[in-house]
């Protein structure tokens, strides 16, 4: 069974530093009970084992945030992050939703990783990502919590980023001044990834503006497997097996991999050529078993004449954007921080 | 533009410049390394990343504690853990997870502890391991059954749970972080100021999606509700006008009782009528528009019937305090009851049907009711106990009615003495009554 041989746990421990690896493997063995054979989910024990935080609208470091509800009939909220100005100590009520005061400011909103099936928005891996974006870009940052896997499967998770998506997007108080416009990115780890891509083609098609991509590790995959996969199942944290069980958790009950969901340039994928697609950050950990699905989807943008910037990181293994203790860590922030500032 | 990836070599460094060079940050920890075997790369915490009680601050924030020093012990629990889940069939995984009792999961090491012994409870962890297991903590504990584990003492069921559903049982208190509170005085005074400034949102004080004992001195977990819905916003306008009036700010509160009257009409239905209903007793209360003191009880008394019908309150607590009563009385053959706030007598009637159908009959009943006297001097006691002698009667219990009005007052006391009640200030006797027995159908009150 892979995962259970004592050599991979030792090659896995030497690439990153011991509490990451703590931390990512922590949440390996806690996922594994969650996920049952037949499908199912045990979403109770889910939540009682996330850590989660409160929104704060108490400025920490800078940074507060307070939850909103977008859509009551899907129950639909998210995290709102923000910088708070240099005088108050705490904001009031009527401040938190108050007009951004800059020519620019990028709104990023961002859709956190757990393959369709763990983590929300309070998750404090998240909630902490989340605060270090703010300050990093200088940005808004509105954290979906999208409705997930098993109980919610394909398309309730792109419904939802594009619920929050028309809902950003129609903030006046997240207009920039520059041109009364909401500067929006679309912004996500793992399966966040995957939606933002979703999400951006669902904008293309109905007119709303999404000034850039970032894709964090994106959850893809397909029916066959690649060359990545067979050689890293199991080495790093990840095994083909929960990948699969996530796939078929998400994926409508009759389908397989190649849906179009899992693998946009697929068998069953189509062309995004001459279509006007936002540009595309997309990092890729090189030790991720699904780093070739990733380079492929990168490929394909490209391919169809999109704006895309691979950035390859060899050694760097699932969730290394969660602590900042790596040099890939600072990597990544700095591109996003460029990717997203008005300048580019 | 991508940064280099700094090219480590395989073997220990142990120069801190180069580490630093580079672009790792050193510490001066040495909890952090890796197993010393040649093949090591060493990535160190950064500095100043051991909190107090030398917590990994990194982890902290993510929700975990650990302590740096015991990393690595940690880092063992895990793999141990694995080795163990793998040698278990994939169906007791999910089941080990529903069965078992899970303890707080931010303490790692004891999390990862207890999810061994739940694996293999022949694993020794020390003596805080018994604890675990202990029965008595847990309802179900169950372990998987392994037949090809020889050394297995005792062979345990795996229980099958008949519905996917049933899932932990989690023991509050110590395992489970406790709510952050708000600052109940900081959410008011941010209603106070949204309404004032009246704005389109609202805001509702509550923590949200789950909450994380955090130790900052204040976090306002804050919820912002889009309240176009005129529903929405007449609720939180009722609210808000409330808590105005309780806090005597009679200008807000007449500000916004004008508003909700507006908002109230443009529902339909009950909505309508209970938002009117409330909106007229809040200006009542805002207008000081007061009834006068009525002499007319019997509104007042209808009123604590039907109240005490409609909540469950009050009734429930008579429920209890009865059960509590007729336990207390159990094979006697002759009962008293001196109800000292006799009102309308609304807890005696379940009593004596309860007395009623008490197998081996039902005792003799003697109840002595005192209340105060009514301010229109009618008897009304009177007609308590006459309903509930009639009552009685009806339902075949032999019962004895004794009234008495007592005013009520500072050293008063109200005593018994063999069938005759004593009311009397400290020891000294005012007034002695004593029971008469129902034999006409009137109760009767004798009174010296």
């Amino acid at each position: 069974m892979a995962g259970s041989n004592g050599v991979n746990l030792n090659e896995s421990k030497r690439v990153v530093p011991l509490n990451t690896w703590v931390l990512i493997s922590n949440f390996k063995l806690a996922y594994n009970l969650l996920r049952r054979p037949d499908g199912t989910f045990n979403r109770h024990l889910a939540e009682f084992l996330d850590r989660k935080v409160p929104a704060n609208a108490n400025p920490v470091d800078g940074v507060f945030s307070f939850d909103v509800i977008i859509d009551r009939g899907t129950s639909l909220l998210s995290r709102i992050y923000r910088r708070a100005d240099a005088q108050e100590s705490q904001p009031n009520i009527v401040d938190l939703e108050k007009p951004v005061n800059s020519e620019v400011v990028p709104v990023i909103i961002f859709f956190h990783g757990g393959s369709f099936a763990h983590s929300s928005s309070n998750s404090a891996i998240y909630d902490t990502l989340c605060r270090r974006l703010v300050g990093l870009c200088k940005a808004v940052v509105v954290s979906v919590n999208y409705r997930r896997a098993p109980e919610n499967r394909y398309p309730c998770p792109y419904d939802d980023g594009w619920t929050a998506l028309k809902w950003v997007n129609s903030r006046t108080w997240l207009q920039s001044k520059k041109d009364s416009k909401v500067h929006i990115y679309l912004a996500g780890d793992s399966s966040g990834g995957n939606i933002v891509h979703h999400v951006a083609l669902r904008a293309v098609e109905s007119g709303i503006d999404v000034l850039g991509n970032i894709l964090l590790n994106p959850m893809f995959g397909g029916q066959e497997r690649t060359e990545s996969e067979k050689r890293l199942d199991g080495k790093y944290f990840v095994t083909l097996q929960d990948r699969d069980w996530y796939w078929r958790a998400f994926l409508p009950e009759r389908e397989d991999r190649d849906h179009p969901a899992c693998n946009p340039f697929g068998p069953k994928g189509k062309s995004l050529e001459g279509i006007k697609f936002p540009k595309s950050l997309v990092v890729v950990a090189g030790l991720d078993l699904v780093h070739d699905r990733q380079i492929t989807y990168a490929e394909g943008l490209k391919k169809a004449g999109q704006d895309v910037k691979l950035l390859y990181l060899e050694q760097a293994t699932i969730g290394f954007y969660l602590l900042p203790n790596n040099n890939y860590f600072h990597t990544v922030m700095d591109e996003i921080s460029e990717f997203v500032s008005p300048n580019c | 533009m991508k940064r280099e990836h700094p090219n480590l070599h395989p073997q220990q460094i142990s120069d801190p410049s180069t580490l630093a060079a580079a672009g790792y940050s050193t510490s001066t920890s040495t909890s952090a390394m890796a197993p010393h075997n040649g093949k090591a790369k060493i990535w160190e915490e950064g500095e100043g990343h051991q909190a107090d009680g030398g917590m990994d601050e990194l982890l902290a924030v993510l929700g975990y504690k650990v302590r740096s020093s015991d990393m690595a012990e940690v880092a063992q629990k895990l793999e141990q853990l694995e080795e163990v889940m793998g040698h278990a069939q994939e169906d007791g995984l999910s089941h080990l997870a529903s069965d078992s009792v899970h303890y707080n999961p931010s303490d790692l090491s004891t999390w990862l502890e207890s999810m061994i012994s739940e694996l293999n409870p022949n694993l020794n962890f020390g003596p805080s391991a018994d604890s675990l297991l202990a029965p008595a903590e847990s309802s179900t504990i169950t372990s998987i059954d392994f037949s090809d584990h020889k050394h297995h003492q005792q062979q345990k069921l795996f229980e099958e749970s008949s519905s996917s559903d049933y899932d932990l049982k989690v023991i509050p208190g110590k395992a489970v972080f406790s709510q952050t509170q708000i600052d109940s005085r900081e959410s008011k005074r941010l209603k106070t100021d949204l309404y004032q400034t009246s704005s389109s949102s609202s805001l509702s004080s509550a923590t949200t999606l789950g909450s994380f004992g955090i130790s900052t001195e204040s976090t306002r977990p804050v919820v912002l509700v889009d309240s176009q819905e005129n529903g929405i916003r007449l609720v939180h306008l009722l609210m808000a006008c409330a808590e105005a009036v309780q806090e005597s700010n009679f200008t807000l509160a007449e500000a916004l009782v004008k508003q909700i009257g507006f908002l109230a009409v443009s529902q339909a239905g009950v909505m309508r009528k209970v938002a009117t209903y409330f909106a007229e007793a809040l200006a009542r209360r805002i207008y000081k528009l007061c009834p006068q003191n009525s002499t007319d009880h019997s509104l007042s008394d209808i009123l604590q019937i039907h109240f005490y019908e409609t909540c469950p309150y009050l009734k429930f607590a008579h429920f209890t305090a009865n059960q509590a009563i007729l336990e207390a009385f159990e094979g006697k053959k002759r009962v008293h009851v001196i109800d000292f706030s006799m009102n309308q007598g609304m807890q005696w009637p379940a009593l004596m049907q309860a007395l009623a159908l008490r197998p081996g009959g039902p005792p003799a009943f003697r109840l002595t009711g005192i209340g105060p006297p009514a301010h229109d001097n009618t008897d009304h006691l009177q007609e308590v106990g006459w309903k509930l002698a009639q009552l009685a009667e009806n339902i075949h219990v032999e019962f004895d009615m004794l009234l008495a009005l007592f005013a009520g007052g500072d050293g008063y006391r109200v005593e018994e003495n063999n069938g005759c009640l004593m009311l009397g200030w400290h020891t000294r006797p005012l007034i002695a009554t004593s029971a008469w027995r129902l034999n006409t159908n009137q109760p009767v009150v004798g009174a010296a």
